[in-house]
């Protein structure tokens, strides 16, 4: 799905730029997903967040420079089962956050396969952040610090710990991902954006990775 | 069922008399798997499952206090709700393997113990999954209520063509938004009040009413979706707009009135395809998965188990 402008340029005339990009949130259940983006985008953090159920839509915007980044953030349901229906979501995205819980080794694991897929399935060029969550909690760590380092290195993974509680890289964790994503111009952003196809086949090129988002 | 009886459901039961309504409903649906259990068969569930661990158990007990966080029934561990939402849940999971626990009923329960008891709600429950709601909803792929956001999608064409054309110019995909809709039965999107009628009708008629809803709440906003000029502020727009609905009696007209005719026949043949579509889907996916794993299994190990190889 390509971030093409939203921007008004009634003459052409050069402003900031303005990308928009999809990103999806993944992983095990319980694991603080949801509350991630709560922080993100609300500033709020609950003990008890709702489990979200099929999933969230929400929408952030962060400014780079001259850069406007507008997220358009899907947060999806952790359980097992609701898994068939995670390709809808993360279709089309150009970056997902994968998440787990520093004090659950199972959610680790299960962050790995989400990886593994994303990479299989998802948009080739596909920027995936993984968050370590609950870093507040570290009295109860059973996830090494630097396994899950070094695991994301190998596999050219953005990877911080983060904590919604404290709010503890939470912005950082989206503004690097808003850093890494391309922004460059591209020719066929023009401001006619109604019938361009969104992303919702699996099938379709996008743009972004071969042109950058628009100005 | 009678045709009165109907449309004073569907303009509303009173609160007073919601509980004994419900109930009613429940118990024609249930009567026979009732009869057939025999007496006491809940307390025999909660008996046998006791400190039994289960996929189920670790899931539940997840949810219990992310179920209606704000509702104060349900805010601790120990609260009164809490405790008969685990046991009405673990029964569940107990007496139906095939669904077990799947995120959503929580929802569903809750909302049932807010008019019925305990055993009452686990009854609502097996009502809710195994009869006003079509199989293999809640089980392991949600195959069902996969189909049947596609049914909406259709309906939304015949009933709202401008604004399904909208969408399509857009490439927005409904079905984002409204398997959260249908999963919680508007729980978690509308107004509490708002949402009880829709679980009047809905346990009087079954989940065929939530087209109904569903096509009514983009009814009500056509207009303002129409003018949305991108499928961002549609997701946006939607994600807000359904929560504002304090209005019920203009969506049930909507809903009832409005959307007219709409014939289960039509579902179902439409039903009956989706699902069909969809299973073809979900085992093309299968194998394609059974192929990359096989393919992996054949290709030199890699230093890390869980790299990914040159595919």
């Amino acid at each position: 799905m390509a971030a093409r402008g939203t921007a008004q340029r009634p003459n052409g005339a050069v402003q900031g730029k303005i990308c928009q990009f999809k990103l999806v949130l993944l992983g095990e259940s319980a694991v603080g997903k949801s509350s991630l983006v709560l922080r993100f985008v609300k500033g709020q953090f609950h003990e008890y967040q709702e489990s979200t159920i099929g999933a969230a839509f929400l929408t952030q915007t962060v400014c780079l420079d001259d850069t406007t980044v507008k997220f358009e953030i899907w947060d999806t349901a952790g359980q097992e089962r609701y898994h068939s229906l995670a390709p809808m979501y993360y279709r089309g995205a150009q970056a997902a956050i994968v998440v787990y819980d520093i004090t659950n080794q199972d959610t680790f694991g299960r962050a790995k396969t989400w990886v593994k897929e994303l990479q299989r399935q998802a948009s080739p060029n596909i920027v995936i952040a993984l968050a370590g969550n609950k870093a507040d909690l570290s009295s109860k760590r059973m996830v090494e610090y630097e396994d899950a380092q070094s695991y994301s290195e190998d596999n050219g993974l953005l990877f911080m710990e983060t904590s919604a509680k404290t709010a503890m890289n939470v912005n950082d964790i989206f503004l690097a991902i808003a850093k890494k994503l391309p922004k460059s111009d591209n020719a066929s952003a023009g401001p006619a954006v109604g019938r361009q196809p969104r992303g919702v086949d699996l099938r379709e090129t996008n743009e972004p990775h071969q042109g950058g988002c628009c100005k | 069922m009678s045709p009165e009886l109907k449309a004073l459901v569907r303009s509303g039961v009173p609160h007073e008399h919601r509980a004994t309504i419900w109930k009613q409903c429940i118990d024609q649906c249930v009567q026979e798997t009732r009869r057939i259990a025999g007496d006491g068969y809940y307390q025999q569930l909660l008996e046998t499952i006791k400190g039994k661990p289960s996929p189920a158990v670790k899931q539940i007990e997840l949810d219990l206090l992310r179920t209606l966080p704000n509702n104060k029934h349900y805010d601790k561990l120990d609260a009164d709700g809490t405790t008969k939402l685990r046991n009405v849940l673990l029964a569940y999971s107990w007496h139906n393997p095939d669904v077990g626990y799947c995120q959503g009923l929580n929802r569903l329960v809750a909302i049932a113990l807010l008019y019925l008891n305990e055993e009452e709600s686990f009854w609502s429950l097996v009502a809710m999954v195994e009869h006003l709601i079509p199989k293999d909803y809640y089980s392991k792929t949600l195959v069902a209520s996969q189909a049947d956001q596609r049914v909406l999608r259709d309906l939304l064409t015949e009933k709202l063509p401008r604004l399904s054309a909208h969408f399509d110019a857009l490439n927005v995909d409904l079905s984002l938004v409204s398997f959260n809709w249908f999963l919680t039965v508007f729980v978690d999107s509308f107004p509490v009040k708002t949402s009880l009628r829709v679980w009047d009708t809905f346990l009087y008629e079954g989940n065929k009413v939530l087209f109904r809803f569903a096509l009514a709440v983009f009814k009500s906003s056509e207009e303002q979706l129409l003018k949305c000029e991108d499928h961002m502020s549609i997701f946006n727009f939607l994600r807000q707009m359904p929560e504002k609905l304090t209005d019920a009696n203009s969506l049930s007209q909507f809903a009832f009135q409005f959307l007219n005719p709409f014939p289960m026949q039509k579902i179902r043949t439409k039903r009956a395809y989706h699902l069909e579509v969809v299973m073809n889907e979900l085992a093309e996916l299968d194998k394609l998965r059974e192929n990359y794993v096989i393919s992996k299994a054949d290709a030199p190990e890699s230093r890390d188990g869980d790299m990914l190889g040159e595919d």
